[in-house]
C-alpha cells in the first residue's frame, strides 16, 4: 500500500520577513559605512549576502502572489514590528542609494578623465620600431574593462 | 532590546536622512524606470583608446592626478555655490515657515478668514469685529515683515558679495606673492613643495568664491582666469572691485547696483589697465554675470533672482488679497458707519472714465435709519442718492463722467436744498443745463431734466410745451425743440370708421412706439369726422402699433368714417422714465434747445415747461414748472436748477433748511479742499475724493451696486479700466491700504511691503463692512406718502458673509518667480509659495551635501600618496555597478513585498 502523501501547506511568517529585512538593513548600513570610508573592495564582499537576502524576500513575495489568502492569516500584532522595520529599512535604503550614486559619480568622472587623457596621448606623435617619429599612427586599440578584475 | 533599537544600532556613524516616506517612494519608483536600469548597463563597459608605444602609464597617472587637482578646484566652486544657496534658502525657510505650521504665512491667512467667518455669524458682536480687524492687522504685518526680511536678505547677500570680494582680493595678492617666491626658488633649485601646497590651498579657497581655471607656467608660477577666460592673476596682480549697496532700501526702490569688475593693479594698488566687467551694473533684473559657480555666483543668484522671485510671489498674493478684500469691503458699510470717507486714489477734476451701472449713496443716523429730510413731504427721512453713472455726462458723452461731474452730482443731491417741483409721483423735477455758458454764439440754451422718483411706482415724464420769458416777462419763445416727437402723416393723419371710437393715426416715419405705451398727441385745428379736436389731443394708450401707424380710443364716435389729413400734427413719447428710487437724467433722449436770440442781454430767463407725469397705475398729473436761468454764466454744463414756480397741478416744496446734508469734494493729502475757479477744479491740481455728512451724526453709507469703472473704451487702443465698483475705484472704504493706484488697478510691485490695514478701521473696528443699505418697508404706513428709504441694520451680514467666502474662492494668479500662472485660493497659493521654497531649500541642502561628498571623494583621491591607481579605479567601476544593481533589486523586491504586507493590515 502506497504511503499517503499530503501536500505541504504554505504559510507566511512575518517575523521571518522582519528578520530578513533587519539583516538586509544592517548589510546596507555596513555598505554605507564602507562607501564613506572608500573601502571599495570590502563592498564587493557584501554583495553575495545582499543578493541572497533579497532572493529570500523575493521568495516570500512570490508565495504571496501565488497564495494571496495568506495575507489574511497574518497576526495583527506583527503589524507594529513590520512598520517599524520598514521605516528604518527605508531610511537606510535611501542613504545607501545616495552614497552609491555619489561613489559612482566620482568613479565615473575619474574614469572619464583617464579616458580623456589616454585619448589625448594617442594623438601625440609616436615613434615606430625603427625609431622614426610621425609615421602612420597605430590603429586604435580598444581596451575593454574585464569585469573579473 | 526592541527590534527598532537593534536596527538603529546598525546605523552607527551614519547620517541618515530623516525624510518622509513620500520621498522614499519616489526613489523606489525610480528603481523601476528605464533610466535607472540603463545607467547600470552603461556602466558595465568602459572603453579606452590606448597605445603602448610612446605612452607612459606614469604620464597618464600624473595627468589624471592633474585632472583631480582641477576637479577639486571645480568642486570647491560647486561647494561654495551650493553651500551659499543652501545657507540662504535655510534663512528664507526660517522666515516663511513650513506649510500649515503655526506662524507660517498661510496660517495667518487662515486665521484672518476664520475671524471673518466668526464675525459673519454674529455681525453685531463688537469683540468679533475687533478680532477680525486685528487678525487683518496681524496678517498684513506678517506679510509686510516677511517682505522686509526678504529684502534684508537681499541686502545681506550683497554685503556678503562685498566680503567675498575683499577675501578673494586678499588671497589673489597672496597667490601673486607665492608665484614670485616659487619661480625664484625654482630658479635657484630650491624645494618649492611647501610653497606650492600653500598656493594650492589658496587657489582652492579662491575657487570656493569664484569658478577659476589654472595654468601652470614652466617657471612654476600659476595663472588664474575665471571659467569664462577673464584673467584674474597673471604676471600682474589683479583686484576685484565692487561697491556694496548702502542699505536694504536700495532693494525696496529697485535702485541700480554697481558692477563687479576685475583689473590688474600695480604695487600701490592702482589700476593699470581697463577693468573687465564680471557682473554688470543695474537693477536686480538687469544684471548679467559671467560667473557660473562659486559663492559669489550663488549670492548674485540669490540677491537678483531667487529672493526677488519669492518677493514677487508674495507681492502677487498680497495684491490679490488686498484687491479682493477691498472690493467686498467697498460694497457695504460698517454699522453705524462713518461720517466721512476719503479716497486714496489721486484724481484730477477733469479725469474721466467710462462707467456702467449706478451707485447708491445714503445718509443714515447712528441707528442706521435715514437722516431727517430737508423737505416736509418726506417724513421717512432722506432717500439715498441713486447716481446713474451710465447717464452722467460731463461733455465726453453719457456714461463717461468726469470726477468733477460726479462731485457735482452728489452735491446737487445732498448740497444746499433747492425748491422742489413735485408732480405726480415724481418727487422732484429739476432742469439741468446742457449748455456750457450763457450767452453763447448760438444764442440758445440747451437743457434736459433730472427726475427723482422716491415712490414705489415707475413714472413716465412728458414735456408737452415750453415758454421762455426775459426779465421783463416778455415772451421770447422761439423753440427749436429736440424733444423726440414723431411727425404724423399730413395727408392721412386720422382714419375713422362710422360709429366707432377707434381712430387709426398714421405717421410719416417709423417710430419706436409699442402697444400699451402712452403718447401725447398735439391738438388738431378742428373737429375730425365729428370727433372734437380736444378729443384727439392729449395722452393716449396706443394699440395695434405698426411701423407707420397706431390706434387710439377717443370719447366720441366718428360719424361718416374716412381718411382725414391735418398738417403739423405730432405724437410725443415720454421724454424720460423713472423707476422707483431713480435719480435720473433725461439726457439720453437728447437735449431740448430754446432760442434766446430775442434777448441775449436779459439778466435771466424764466423757462416754463408744461409737463405731465403718468404713474404705473395710469394716474396722469400735469403741471407747469418755471425755472429761472441766470444769464452771463460760465461753467454751466451739468448745473441743476430748482423750480422757481409750480402751477396748474404740481406742487412747489420748499426746504426747511439751507444746510447741506452731505458734501462731496476733492481734498489734498492734508484734507484741505482743492481750490475751484468758477465752480470747476483747476486742471493741474489733483486730490482725493471725499464724501462727508453735513453733521457729525450724518453717516455716509455707500453701496457700489453693479457700478464698474471701464477705463476709456473709445480710445484706440482701448484703455482698460479697473473693473472696480464706485467706492473701490476711488478707494473710499478700503480694508487694506491701496498701493499706488494706477489706471488699471493698484501696482503689484511692493504690494507685500506696503500691505497695511486702513487706520480708520484700526481705530474703529465697527467700520468693517458687514451689510449694506437696504430698502426699508415702503410706505411704513398706509396713510403716509410713499417714500423710497434705505437704512442699515445691525444684524445684516450680507457683505461680511461674502468676505468669509473669499477664503475658498479661486483666484487667477499671474506668473511670479518660479511659480507659473495659476488658479488657486489665497491660502493655496500661499501654501505654494511656502511649499516651493521649502522644496528648493531641501534640494539646496541635498545639493550642498552631495557637493561636499563629491569634494570629499575627489580630495581623498587627490591627496592619496600614490595618486590615482588606474587599476583600482577601473575595478571600482565594477564594484559600484554590482552594488548598485543589487540595491536596485532590493528596492524593487522590498517595495512590492512591503506594499502587499502593509495593505493586509
Amino acid at each position: 500500500m502506497a504511503e499517503l502523501r499530503t501536500a505541504k501547506i504554505p504559510e507566511i511568517k512575518v517575523q521571518d520577513i522582519i528578520t530578513l529585512t533587519a539583516r538586509l538593513a544592517q548589510l546596507l548600513a555596513e555598505e554605507v559605512d564602507l562607501l564613506s570610508e572608500m573601502k571599495v573592495s570590502k563592498i564587493e564582499a557584501l554583495q553575495q549576502e545582499k543578493i541572497f537576502l533579497t532572493n529570500a524576500l523575493d521568495a516570500q513575495r512570490k508565495m504571496l502572489d501565488k497564495h494571496p489568502h495568506l495575507l489574511d492569516t497574518i497576526p495583527s500584532q506583527d503589524k507594529h514590528d513590520l512598520q517599524e522595520v520598514v521605516h528604518v529599512f527605508n531610511n537606510i535604503l535611501e542613504e545607501n542609494h545616495r552614497k552609491l550614486l555619489l561613489a559612482k559619480e566620482i568613479n565615473h568622472k575619474i574614469v572619464q578623465a583617464i579616458t580623456t587623457v589616454v585619448k589625448q596621448s594617442s594623438l601625440s606623435r609616436v615613434y615606430d620600431d625603427k625609431g622614426i617619429t610621425g609615421a602612420t599612427p597605430y590603429s586604435t586599440l580598444s581596451v575593454t574593462l574585464d569585469k573579473q578584475v | 532590546m526592541s527590534l527598532s533599537i537593534a536596527i538603529n544600532n546598525a546605523l552607527t556613524g551614519l547620517n541618515v536622512n530623516q525624510q518622509s516616506l513620500a520621498i522614499l517612494s519616489q526613489n523606489i519608483a525610480n528603481a523601476n524606470t528605464a533610466g535607472y536600469s540603463r545607467q547600470i548597463i552603461n556602466q558595465q563597459a568602459v572603453y579606452l583608446d590606448g597605445k603602448g608605444a610612446g605612452v607612459s602609464i606614469d604620464s597618464i597617472t600624473r595627468k589624471v592626478d592633474d585632472y583631480l587637482t582641477r576637479a577639486v578646484q571645480g568642486q570647491n566652486s560647486d561647494v561654495g555655490y551650493s553651500n551659499a544657496l543652501s545657507d540662504f534658502y535655510g534663512r528664507v525657510q526660517l522666515l516663511l515657515g513650513n506649510p500649515g505650521e503655526q506662524n507660517s504665512i498661510d496660517s495667518y491667512i487662515t486665521g484672518f478668514f476664520n475671524s471673518i467667518q466668526s464675525l459673519s455669524q454674529t455681525p453685531d458682536n463688537t469683540t468679533l469685529q475687533r478680532i477680525a480687524v486685528n487678525s487683518g492687522v496681524t496678517l498684513a504685518t506678517q506679510i509686510q515683515k516677511l517682505a522686509v526680511e526678504l529684502q534684508d536678505l537681499q541686502f545681506q547677500a550683497d554685503l556678503e558679495v562685498g566680503d567675498a570680494v575683499r577675501t578673494v582680493n586678499t588671497k589673489l595678492t597672496r597667490i601673486y606673492e607665492l608665484n614670485h617666491l616659487i619661480s625664484e626658488n625654482k630658479a635657484f633649485g630650491k624645494s618649492v613643495a611647501e610653497l606650492e601646497d600653500q598656493r594650492d590651498v589658496l587657489v582652492n579657497e579662491v575657487a570656493s568664491f569664484i569658478d577659476v581655471n589654472t595654468f601652470l607656467k614652466s617657471d612654476g608660477s600659476l595663472f588664474l582666469t575665471t571659467a569664462g577666460g577673464i584673467s584674474i592673476l597673471d604676471d600682474n596682480r589683479y583686484q576685484f572691485s565692487y561697491n556694496q549697496v548702502a542699505s536694504a532700501a536700495t532693494f525696496k526702490n529697485d535702485a541700480a547696483m554697481g558692477a563687479l569688475t576685475v583689473a590688474p593693479v600695480d604695487e600701490n594698488g592702482v589700476i593699470i589697465r581697463n577693468p573687465n566687467t564680471i557682473a554688470t551694473e543695474g537693477a536686480s533684473s538687469e544684471i548679467t554675470s559671467l560667473l557660473t559657480s562659486g559663492k559669489i555666483t550663488a549670492l548674485y543668484e540669490m540677491r537678483d533672482t531667487i529672493l526677488p522671485g519669492i518677493i514677487a510671489q508674495l507681492d502677487t498674493m498680497a495684491a490679490l488679497l488686498r484687491d479682493e478684500v477691498n472690493a467686498i469691503q467697498n460694497s457695504g458699510s460698517g454699522y453705524p458707519g462713518a461720517n466721512s470717507y476719503t479716497g486714496t486714489r489721486l484724481v484730477y477734476g477733469q479725469d474721466y472714465s467710462d462707467w456702467t451701472g449706478s451707485v447708491r449713496i445714503g445718509l443714515v443716523d447712528l441707528s442706521g435709519a435715514p437722516i431727517p429730510s430737508a423737505y416736509g413731504d418726506e417724513p421717512n427721512g432722506t432717500p439715498p442718492l441713486l447716481l446713474n453713472l451710465e447717464t452722467l455726462n460731463s461733455g465726453n458723452g453719457p456714461g463717461s463722467p468726469s470726477v468733477q461731474s460726479i462731485v457735482d452730482a452728489i452735491n446737487q443731491y445732498y448740497g444746499v436744498p433747492q425748491n422742489k417741483a413735485k408732480v405726480g409721483n415724481l418727487n422732484n423735477i429739476q432742469l439741468v443745463s446742457d449748455s456750457t455758458a450763457l450767452p453763447n454764439t448760438g444764442a440758445s440754451f440747451s437743457f434736459d431734466f433730472n427726475l427723482n422718483n422716491i415712490s414705489g411706482s415707475a413714472a413716465s415724464f412728458f414735456v408737452t410745451g415750453l415758454q421762455v420769458r426775459d426779465n421783463l416777462a416778455v415772451d421770447i419763445t422761439s423753440v427749436t425743440t429736440n424733444v423726440p416727437t414723431v411727425a404724423l402723416n399730413p395727408a392721412s393723419t386720422y382714419v375713422t370708421s362710422p360709429g366707432n371710437k377707434t381712430v387709426v393715426v398714421n405717421s410719416t416715419a417709423a417710430h419706436n412706439f409699442v402697444n400699451g405705451q402712452t403718447v401725447y398727441l398735439s391738438l388738431p385745428s378742428g373737429a375730425v369726422d365729428g370727433i372734437p379736436a380736444s378729443d384727439l389731443s392729449g395722452f393716449f394708450t396706443v394699440s395695434n402699433v405698426t411701423s407707420t401707424s397706431f390706434e387710439i380710443q377717443v370719447n366720441t364716435a366718428a360719424t361718416a368714417g374716412g381718411t382725414f389729413g391735418e398738417v403739423g400734427m405730432t405724437a410725443t413719447p415720454p421724454y424720460g422714465e423713472a423707476e422707483p428710487g431713480d435719480y435720473v437724467r433725461t439726457a439720453g433722449n437728447g437735449p431740448i434747445t430754446v432760442d434766446l436770440s430775442g434777448n441775449i442781454v436779459t439778466p435771466y430767463y424764466d423757462i416754463t415747461a408744461t409737463v405731465a407725469v403718468i404713474a404705473e397705475d395710469g394716474t396722469l398729473s400735469t403741471s407747469q414748472i418755471t425755472y429761472r436761468v441766470n444769464n452771463q454764466q460760465p461753467s454751466m454744463l451739468g448745473r441743476f436748477f430748482g423750480a422757481q414756480a409750480v402751477n396748474n397741478g404740481g406742487e412747489l416744496v420748499l426746504p426747511n433748511t439751507i444746510r447741506p446734508l452731505a458734501v462731496a469734494k476733492l481734498v489734498d493729502a492734508n484734507g484741505n479742499k482743492l481750490a475751484k475757479i468758477n465752480g470747476q477744479y483747476v486742471t493741474d491740481v489733483a486730490g482725493y475724493l471725499k464724501i462727508e455728512g453735513g453733521l457729525t451724526n450724518y453717516l455716509v453709507a455707500i453701496d457700489s451696486l453693479e457700478s464698474r469703472e471701464l477705463g476709456k473704451q473709445s480710445l484706440s487702443p482701448v484703455q482698460p479700466g479697473t473693473g472696480r465698483g464706485f467706492s473701490h475705484y476711488f478707494d473710499l472704504n478700503d480694508f487694506f491700504k491701496s498701493n499706488h493706484p494706477t489706471s488699471t488697478g493698484d501696482t503689484v510691485n511692493d504690494s507685500a511691503l506696503n500691505l497695511e490695514v486702513e487706520k480708520r478701521l484700526i481705530n474703529n473696528a465697527g467700520l468693517i463692512s458687514r451689510g449694506t443699505i437696504i430698502k426699508s418697508p415702503n410706505p411704513v404706513a398706509a396713510n403716509l406718502p410713499p417714500n423710497f428709504t434705505y437704512r442699515l441694520y445691525p444684524s445684516d451680514n450680507s457683505v461680511i458673509a461674502r468676505q468669509s467666502l473669499l477664503s475658498t474662492k479661486t483666484l487667477a494668479f499671474t506668473a511670479a518667480g518660479i511659480l507659473g500662472a495659476t488658479t488657486q485660493t489665497l491660502g493655496g497659493y500661499t501654501g505654494q509659495i511656502v511649499g516651493s521654497t521649502s522644496a528648493n531649500a531641501a534640494t539646496a541642502r541635498t545639493n550642498s551635501n552631495n557637493a561636499d561628498a563629491l569634494l570629499q571623494g575627489y580630495s581623498l583621491r587627490a591627496s592619496s600618496i600614490s595618486g590615482v591607481n588606474l587599476d583600482v579605479e577601473l575595478a571600482n567601476t565594477v564594484f559600484y555597478q554590482n552594488a548598485y544593481a543589487a540595491s536596485a533589486r532590493v528596492i524593487t523586491v522590498a517595495n512590492t513585498l512591503f506594499e502587499q504586507l502593509l495593505q493586509a493590515f
